[in-house]
C-alpha cells in the first residue's frame, strides 16, 4: 500500500499530470498488492464520472463562463459603489461585497478574480496603493467559492454522500464572516474618504436599480434551490440558461464568437476536472481496500476534535499552496471523512474547513489560480504579487479560526431550513 | 512540428467540438427536464439518463486535446527547475508511463465491453445497453495514448500555464 | 497464513438489516472456516455505486453483495419480479419462498449469469410515506413518489396516477422536504433511521409489498474455492437466515412504534381501496410479462408457490 502512495508522489514531484499519479498509485495497490482484477479500475473511472449530481459541474462552469463574457461584474460593482463612497475604505469594500454577490452567481473563484479585478483595480489604486489592490482582489476572488454554489462544494458532498443543498447552504454565513472580517480590516488601514465625493442617493438608486438584472441572478438561483423549485443539479442547468439568456437577450453584448468560447472553456475545464475525478475515484476505492481509512481512524481518533482540525488545517494550507482546491478534494475528502465521522465532526462542518482552507489556495503562492489570472491581466510578475499576499493571509487566518471551531455559527443555517441533523 | 502530430491535434478539435455539442445537448436537456417537472408534473426520468450518458462522452472526448496540449493539472514547482536533459528524460518516463497503463487498460476495458455485451446488461430507465455507453472508456485510452506516442518526450505539449488559467479553475 | 482466502463483500447501506446481515455473516463464516477465510466488509458505497458494485460482482473485483432487488433492474430485470405489487402477501412471505424450492428456478436464471444467489433477507414490507392523507385513488393523481430503481416501481406509482422517481439518497431528505417529491416508497426502517418521517407526515400502509435483499456471490469465484470453504460460505449465508429475518422484524416494529409515537399518521386503505390499488396494478404485471418473456415460468411457479 505504502508504495501506492509513493508512485502517487513522485508523479507529482516529476510534474506528471495528477490523474496519472492517482491512477499509477491505485493500480499499484489495487492489482499488484491486492490481485484485484483490473475490471475494477475500468469499472471506476466510468462510474466514478457516471453521476446524477456531477451534472452540476459543468452547468456551473457555463454559468461562469458566460458571465465572464458579459458586463455582469461592471454592473455588480457600479450598484454598490456609490452606496459607500462615504465610507472608509468604501471603495475596497464595494469590491468584497461585489466579489460576495457574484460567488453567489459564479462558483469559480478565477472568474470572479478576473472579471471584479478588471473592474475594481484601477479606482482601488487610487485609495488605497497598487499594492493593497493586489492583495485584495487576488484574494477576495476566493470568495467566490465559499459562497454557493461552489464547484469544490459539489465535489466534496459528492464525495462525501452528503447534500449538495444542505453544503451550500452551509457556506453563506462563512462567506460573510470572511467578508465582515476583510471588511474590517479595509476600514482600519483605508484613508478617510476624498472630501469632494459626495453621497448621492438618486445616482445610488438609480445605479442600483440598473443593476437589478444582475441582481436578481442568485436570489433566483439560489432562491429557487431553497424554495424546492428545484435540485442543485438543476438549479445548475437553469443557471447556465440564465447566464446565456441575461446578457443575450437583455443586455445584446453576448456574440456567436463569445458563445463558442465560453463553450470551449467549459468543455476543457470540465474534461480537467472530470478525469480527475475517475482517477480518484480509483485512488480511494484502492486506499478503502487497503483498509487506510480503519488505519487511520484509531491512529487520530486518541486526537480530539480540537487537535484533529488544527492538524487538518495545516495540511490542508500546505496542500493549498501547491494543488488546485479540485484534485486536493478529492483525494483528500473520502479518506479525511470517515475520522471526522468517527470523531463526531459533522461533515458539513468538515466540508466547510475544506472549502476555506483550499479557497485559500488560490492565493497563496507557488501554485494558485487567481495569482494567475492577476499575473496575466495586469501584467506583474509573480514575486510583486506574492508580497502584496500577506495582510490579506493574515485576514483570512482570523477567519479560518472563527470558523473551524465555531461550527454553530452557520450549521444553524441548514439545520433550521433543511433539518439537517447531522452526520 | 511533425505534420502527423498536427494531423492529430486537429483530430482531437474536432473530438473536442462533439464534446461542446454535446455540452449545449445536456444543458438543454437539464433545463427542459425542469419545465417538464413543473408543466406537466412529470419529469421523464430517460431524460436524467440520456443527460448523464451524454456528460460522460462529453467529458472523454476531450481528454485527447488536453493530452495533446499537455493542459491537464499537475504541479509543477519541482519540475520547473529541471534541466532540458533531466527534463527530457522525466517526460519520456511519462510517456511509457501512459502507454503502459493505458494499453493495459484498454485491454481489460474491451472485456468489460464484452461482458456486458454478453449479458446485455441495461440502464434502468432508458433501457440503454451499457456496453455502448462504456465504449468511451476503451476510446478515450486511445486517444489519450497517440499523442504521446507521436510526441514521446512532450515537446510540442507545453503552452505556458497562464493560457489556461485565465479562464481557469474553480 | 499465506493460503488464506479473501472475500470481500459490499453492499450500499450504513446501519441496516444489510449491514447487520453481513455482520452476522462474518462472524458464522470466519468462525466456521477457522479463520481460513476472512470477510471484508465494504459497506456505505465504499466500492462504489450500486452499478459498479454489480458490474464488479460480474467481473469477481468483489465476491460477495447485498442488494435490494429492486436496484438490479437493468443488470437483471427478472430479479425485480419479487418488487411487482401485490405479487407476493408481505416480505416474510416473500423470503420464505424464495428460500425454499420455489425459488430453484431463479436460481437457476441468475447462476447462467454467473451469479449464486446463496440467500434471501427480508428488508421490511414495501410500504408509502407521504407528505398527504390518502382516501382514494385519486388522491395519488400528480403526485411525484420516489422509488428504488426497479421499472416496475416506477410503472406501480404510474398505474395509481403519481409519478415514481427514482432518486439518490444522499439528496432525499431536502427533496421531500421542499416538496420536489410528495413522498418515498420503502420500508419504516428507511423512513425511520434517515429521519424522513420528520418532514412527511402520513405512512400508507400499501401495497405492502416486499422488499428483499438478495445476497449475491461470484458463481466463479465460488466454484474455484475448496469444496468445504465453498460449503461453509454458501451454508452460511442460508444460515444466517431466521436471525436476519427476527432482526428486520424487531427494527420495523421498533421504527413504527416511534414514528406514530412522534405523531405520524397511519393510515390503513379501505378494502375497496385495496382492491382498486389491486387492479390498477395488475397492468404492471401484465407489462413486466410482456417485456420480460423470460420470467414468466420463475412468475408461474413462485404463484403456484402461494397458492398452497
Ligand atoms: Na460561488
Ligand atoms: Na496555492
Amino acid at each position: 500500500m505504502i508504495w501506492g502512495v509513493v508512485i502517487l508522489f513522485t508523479c507529482l514531484v516529476l510534474g506528471f499530470p495528477i490523474y496519472l499519479g492517482l491512477l499509477a498509485g491505485g493500480l499499484y495497490i489495487l492489482v499488484i498488492a491486492y490481485h484485484i482484477p483490473v475490471d475494477m479500475v475500468v469499472i471506476g473511472l466510468y462510474d466514478g464520472v457516471a453521476k446524477f449530481t456531477l451534472l452540476a459541474v459543468p452547468y456551473f462552469l457555463l454559468a461562469g463562463a458566460l458571465m465572464e463574457n458579459s458586463s455582469i461584474s461592471r454592473r455588480l460593482v457600479d450598484c454598490t459603489v456609490p452606496w459607500l463612497v462615504r465610507v472608509r475604505g468604501g471603495f475596497p469594500i464595494a469590491g468584497i461585497i461585489a466579489n460576495e454577490i457574484f460567488g453567489a452567481i459564479s462558483g469559480s473563484s478565477a472568474a470572479a478574480t478576473a472579471t471584479i479585478g478588471r473592474v475594481m483595480f484601477p479606482e482601488i489604486t487610487k485609495t488605497n496603493g497598487e499594492r493593497f489592490a493586489l492583495g485584495l482582489l487576488t484574494s477576495a476572488g476566493a470568495l467566490a467559492i465559499i459562497m454557493p454554489p461552489s464547484i469544490n462544494m459539489i465535489l466534496f458532498a459528492t464525495a462525501t454522500n452528503v447534500s449538495i443543498g444542505a453544503l451550500f447552504l452551509a457556506g453563506v454565513v462563512p462567506a460573510a464572516i470572511l467578508g465582515g472580517c476583510l471588511a474590517v480590516y479595509i476600514f482600519l488601514v483605508s484613508p478617510r474618504p476624498d472630501v469632494s465625493q459626495r453621497f448621492d442617493l438618486k445616482v445610488a438608486v438609480h445605479k442600483t436599480i440598473q443593476g437589478l438584472s444582475a441582481l436578481s441572478f442568485p436570489i433566483v438561483i439560489l432562491g429557487g434551490i431553497y424554495t424546492g423549485i428545484f435540485t442543485p443539479t438543476e438549479a445548475g442547468a437553469f443557471s447556465a440558461v440564465y447566464a446565456f439568456l441575461l446578457p443575450a437577450v437583455l443586455y445584446r453584448e453576448l456574440g456567436w464568437k463569445q458563445i463558442v468560447s465560453s463553450i470551449k472553456d467549459t468543455t476543457r475545464l470540465s474534461a480537467q476536472i472530470f478525469i480527475l475525478i475517475a482517477s480518484s475515484t480509483v485512488f480511494s476505492q484502492a486506499l478503502t481496500v487497503a483498509r487506510v481509512p480503519d488505519m487511520l481512524v484509531p491512529l487520530v481518533g486518541d486526537l480530539g476534535q480540537f487537535w484533529f482540525l488544527v492538524i487538518l488545517n495545516l495540511v490542508l494550507l500546505i496542500v493549498g499552496c501547491f494543488f488546485d482546491p479540485t484534485s486536493a478534494v478529492l483525494v483528500l475528502a473520502p479518506v479525511v471523512a470517515p475520522i471526522a465521522n468517527a470523531l463526531g465532526i459533522d461533515l458539513l462542518h468538515l466540508g466547510i474547513v475544506f472549502t476555506i482552507n483550499l479557497a485559500i489556495g488560490m492565493f497563496t503562492p507557488p501554485f494558485g489560480l487567481n495569482l494567475f489570472v492577476m499575473q496575466s491581466i495586469f501584467k506583474k510578475r509573480l514575486e510583486e504579487i506574492a508580497r502584496a499576499i500577506p495582510p490579506f493571509f493574515g485576514v483570512f487566518l482570523v477567519a479560518l479560526v472563527i470558523i473551524t471551531y465555531f461550527p454553530q455559527l452557520y450549521l444553524w443555517l441548514p439545520r433550521i431550513w433543511l433539518g439537517h441533523t447531522g452526520q | 512540428m511533425s505534420s502527423a502530430l498536427k494531423l492529430t491535434r486537429s483530430l482531437m478539435r474536432v473530438l473536442d467540438n462533439v464534446s461542446g455539442f454535446l455540452l449545449v445537448v445536456i444543458t438543454v436537456m437539464g433545463f427542459l427536464n425542469v419545465v417538464m417537472r413543473y408543466l406537466f408534473a412529470r419529469p421523464i426520468a430517460w431524460m436524467e439518463e440520456m443527460t448523464v450518458l451524454s456528460m460522460v462522452w462529453m467529458v472523454y472526448l476531450s481528454q485527447g486535446m488536453l493530452e495533446s496540449e499537455n493542459s491537464q493539472l499537475r504541479m509543477t514547482v519541482v519540475s520547473r527547475l529541471f534541466g532540458p536533459k533531466l527534463q527530457f528524460l522525466v517526460n519520456t518516463i511519462r510517456t511509457a508511463l501512459t502507454l503502459f497503463i493505458f494499453g493495459y487498460l484498454l485491454i481489460s476495458g474491451c472485456g468489460v465491453i464484452t461482458n456486458n455485451y454478453n449479458f446485455k446488461t441495461c440502464t434502468q430507465a432508458l433501457g440503454f445497453p451499457i456496453w455502448i455507453a462504456f465504449l468511451a472508456l476503451p476510446v478515450t485510452f486511445i486517444i489519450i495514448m497517440i499523442p504521446r506516442i507521436l510526441d514521446p518526450a512532450v515537446k510540442y505539449g507545453d503552452e505556458p500555464p497562464v493560457v489556461n488559467c485565465e479562464k481557469g479553475g474553480s | 497464513s499465506a493460503d488464506k482466502v479473501i472475500m470481500r463483500v459490499a453492499t450500499p447501506t450504513t446501519n441496516d438489516p444489510q449491514t447487520h446481515e453481513m455482520d452476522l455473516f462474518k462472524k458464522v463464516v470466519e468462525n466456521k472456516s477457522q479463520g481460513r477465510i476472512e470477510v471484508q466488509l465494504f459497506p456505505s458505497c465504499q466500492l462504489g455505486s450500486n452499478a459498479q458494485m454489480l458490474q464488479g460482482l460480474q467481473m469477481g473485483t468483489i465476491h460477495g453483495l447485498l442488494e435490494p432487488t429492486a436496484f438490479l433492474g437493468g443488470f437483471s430485470d427478472i430479479l425485480t419480479l419479487i418488487d411487482l405489487p401485490y405479487f407476493f402477501e408481505d416480505v416474510w412471505t416473500a423470503t420464505a419462498l424464495l428460500n425454499s424450492r420455489a425459488g430453484d428456478k431463479l436460481r437457476e436464471y441468475l447462476q447462467n449469469r454467473g451469479l449464486v444467489a446463496a440467500a434471501f433477507y427480508p428488508y421490511g414490507d414495501r410500504i408509502l410515506l407521504l407528505k398527504f392523507p390518502v382516501n382514494s385513488m385519486d388522491d395519488f393523481k400528480g403526485k411525484k413518489v420516489r422509488v428504488m430503481g426497479a421499472k416496475v416501481l416506477q410503472n406501480e406509482i404510474k398505474a395509481w396516477g403519481g409519478a415514481g422517481i427514482p432518486m439518490d439518497v444522499p439528496e432525499l431528505y431536502t427533496a421531500l422536504q421542499q416538496g420536489v417529491i410528495d413522498g418515498l416508497e420503502s420500508a419504516a426502517q428507511f423512513f425511520f433511521m434517515l429521519k424522513y418521517f420528520q418532514v412527511a407526515g402520513y405512512i400508507f400502509t400499501e401495497p405492502k409489498g416486499a422488499e428483499v435483499t438478495v445476497f449475491l456471490m461470484n458463481k466463479k469465484w465460488l466454484d474455484n474455492l475448496p469444496a468445504d470453504l465453498r460449503d461453509i460460505v454458501t451454508n452460511s449465508a442460508k444460515e444466517i437466515v431466521p436471525e436476519a429475518t427476527q432482526y428486520a422484524r424487531n427494527t420495523e416494529k421498533e421504527s413504527m412504534r416511534k414514528m406514530v409515537a412522534s405523531g405520524v399518521k397511519v393510515m390503513d386503505a379501505s378494502p375497496e381501496l385495496q382492491q382498486k390499488l389491486k387492479n390498477a396494478s395488475t397492468l404492471v404485471h401484465e407489462t413486466f410479462l410482456m417485456e420480460n418473456p423470460d420470467a414468466k415460468p420463475i412468475y408461474e411457479r413462485l404463484k403456484k408457490a402461494m397458492e398452497k
